[in-house]
């Protein structure tokens, strides 16, 4: 979690009544690109990332204020996209079910190619596809501990699982991602 | 914390890792304008406009009782039991207002037989 802003000055310029929306501006500007990257490496889809970004949003809006300083203001808020992330996707499957067997997230990782902000390689495109095959959740955890470094502590905060349950997702999705990587070799 | 236990990521992993995961990042504008979306998102209304859908269906759903109880009310009256007049009287009479009398007295004549003899003397239409 690099390029910190100062979350103290956003939270204390958000509780002023004047303040508010300017205070909410700068913290869009500042966690928006880290919340954007995480929701499109779990939704694989640029237009599903733009509703559940702004979903995410307006819940941050309305509970910033309530806010308590437990964690680091980025946790929290990875914590709030994740969890929109998560009923998005089971709401999109449930709509899916009805009218295709495929798994729409597969599906959308069929369409990234397209996607105006995907501009990855071939390989990156592969990796992807076999994201799409892991469970959401499963794939979140990889997406933290993988392309962001972060910590099983850090992850443990954002999601709730316990470290060990953690590790354990992390182990079991590396060897599936692998295993899925030699197939399209 | 300790990750003694990581797993051990294969070549393709490890050189992927430091590609990144090939996505782009958004640029300011697009930012700003997810928060001005997100702000009018908030200052509309919309918690309000249930409440008023709730009231109208309300009132929707008693004028509709209304005119169901005043439409099936009259054939009520044409019925055997004289003590429902009473109650339906004041609707009656309320109707019969706009009537001019000598069409009330002219149908009252023609459809004579129809009317139980109790219910006539009951409620005489000369009173």
């Amino acid at each position: 979690m690099s390029q910190l802003p100062d979350d103290t000055a956003i939270l204390k310029q958000f509780r002023s009544p004047r303040g508010r929306e300017a205070a909410f501006r700068s913290l869009v500007q500042a966690y928006g690109p880290l919340l954007h990257r995480h929701l499109l490496r779990m939704l694989q889809s640029s237009a599903d990332t733009d509703d559940v970004l702004q979903n995410t949003l307006v819940k941050v809006f309305r509970k910033l204020e309530g806010f308590r300083g437990d964690s680091k203001l980025s946790t929290w808020l990875y914590r709030v996209a994740t969890n929109e992330a998560l009923t998005w996707l089971r709401s999109k499957k449930r709509r899916h079910q009805r009218i295709s067997t495929e798994d729409p997230t597969t599906l959308a990782a069929n369409q990234l190619a397209a996607d105006p902000y995907f501009d990855g390689d071939a390989a990156q495109l592969q990796l992807q596809r076999a994201l799409a095959t892991l469970p959401p959740k499963q794939r979140a955890v990889f997406s933290f501990r993988y392309f962001d470094d972060f910590s099983y502590r850090e992850i443990n905060e954002i999601t709730g699982t316990s470290e060990g349950s953690l590790k354990a997702s992390y182990h079991l999705a590396v060897k599936k991602v692998e295993a899925k990587l030699k197939e399209y070799v | 914390m300790s990750d003694h236990d990581e797993p051990r990521l294969g070549e393709f992993l490890v050189g992927l890792r430091e590609k990144g995961d090939g996505f782009r990042t958004p640029s300011p504008e697009f930012l700003e304008e997810l928060a001005n979306r997100t702000l009018a998102e908030e200052r509309r209304p919309a918690r309000v406009r249930p409440l008023h859908l709730t009231w109208w269906s309300a009132a929707a759903a008693v004028m509709l009782l209304l005119l169901v109880t005043f439409l099936l009310l009259p054939k009520g009256n044409e019925g055997p039991v004289a003590t429902n007049d009473s109650a339906v009287s004041p609707s009656s009479e309320a109707l019969l207002v706009e009537l001019d009398a000598d069409d009330i007295d002219a149908y009252i004549s023609d459809q004579l037989d129809e009317f139980e003899f109790e219910l006539y003397a009951n409620a005489p239409v000369n009173e």
